[in-house]
């Protein structure tokens, strides 16, 4: 091996990429690699979502691709939940009021809940249950078990209702208290485990979107 | 007018304190304000016990309540659900937290809505057979005020 190719072989190989990393480490520069200290579960190869058709509380029709062109939290819940679902949907509009106020130039994600309780979360109780925690928020339900089961089996959202008895009308529903995450292309990128927190939520969004825009 | 009625409050205040630092002080007693249509709630507080004997809380009734239950949310395996309790157990010289996705009170059916700024009184009644009667204060939860741990 000539010198010449030697050096040529110590500074490409070693040197160069040693200092261009330090400098984009230094210039807070991320990647890939800082996605796995988070507490959320980012899928390395984000997920196809399959056909589904929900009803959202102003009553027009939601499916797949109403799920592209922004970001998306979504939260499994139903209205008749005293504690887990109005708390995470409290934490999902301080999100989006700090992701406002903190973040003017980025577009604010939006945020939904779908109802695993549709036989009682009909689309007019959900038009007066979402607006009152954010009016922007989405409210998504469905005719039957079986169009919310259309997106809970894809995204792997465990739920049970667990009524006392048949005529029971105040029966618990056990849920996931997971948020999803879906991407601006409409592909499921990243779950968040419940207990929620804002800023947890907040500062997670926005390396996991930043690191996505890199490429 | 004000200071009279400053007057009258501070008069009560002393004749109220000696009952609240009885054996059972209740702290940051509040009442999620429930969304439009919701027909449940939940009631958080902080129950101190400053007796060298544990208490046990059996039982909570209200004039603006149909039903209340004890339960506890629990958060196993990615599934959240709510487990009754029979009794919430205050320690000697101890705390019960009742708290958002920990321990609380499920209210069931009010019997006027409540919104954010209304006084509720909850009637608690202990293993001893004593009861006590508590304020509870109606809130619209901010997201802010949730509880911080996060090992779980």
């Amino acid at each position: 091996m000539s010198k010449s190719l030697f050096t040529t072989l110590i500074l490409g190989v070693i040197i160069i990429p040693a200092i261009v990393g330090t400098l984009l480490y230094q210039g807070g520069r991320v990647d890939r690699s800082d996605l796995e200290n988070l507490n959320a579960t980012v899928f390395r190869v984000p997920r196809d979502i399959s056909q589904f058709e929900l009803t959202d509380h102003t009553n027009k029709t939601f499916n797949q691709d109403s799920l592209k062109g922004n970001w998306s939290f979504i939260f499994f819940g139903f209205t008749n939940c005293p504690d887990v679902c109005p708390n995470t949907l409290s934490v999902m509009n301080v999100m989006a009021n700090t992701l406002e106020k903190n973040q003017p130039d980025k577009v604010i994600p939006r945020f939904m809940m779908v109802s695993v309780d549709p036989k009682r979360d009909t689309v007019e109780v959900l038009s007066k249950y979402i607006p009152y925690f954010n009016n922007s928020f989405i409210g998504l339900t469905g005719k039957s078990s079986e169009q919310i089961d259309a997106i809970t089996k894809q995204f792997s959202i465990p739920y049970f209702i667990k009524k006392k008895s048949p005529t029971d009308t105040e029966y618990e529903v056990q849920h996931s208290g997971a948020i999803l995450l879906v991407n601006p292309q409409g592909k499921l990128h990243a779950l968040f485990s419940a207990p929620h927190t804002p800023e947890k939520l907040i500062n997670e969004f926005t390396l996991i979107r930043y690191i996505h825009e890199q490429g | 007018m004000f200071k009279f009625r400053f007057l009258i409050i501070s008069l009560l205040l002393i004749f109220i304190s000696p009952f609240a630092t009885a054996d059972l002080t209740v702290d940051s007693a509040w009442i999620r304000e429930a969304p439009p249509i919701s027909r449940v709630q939940a009631a958080y507080a902080t129950f101190k016990n400053n007796s060298s004997k544990a208490i046990e809380l059996i039982k909570v009734t209200s004039p603006a309540f149909n039903k209340i239950e004890f339960h506890q949310t629990i958060i196993k395996n990615g599934l959240t659900s709510m487990q009754e309790q029979s009794s919430i157990v205050i320690p000697a010289q101890g705390v019960a937290k009742l708290e958002p996705e920990g321990m609380h009170m499920m209210l069931f059916k009010p019997v006027v809505p409540l919104r954010a700024g209304d006084n509720v009184a909850l009637h608690l009644t202990l293993s001893s057979g004593k009861i006590i009667q508590s304020n509870f204060v109606v809130k619209k939860a901010t997201g802010t005020n949730h509880h911080q741990h996060m090992h779980h």
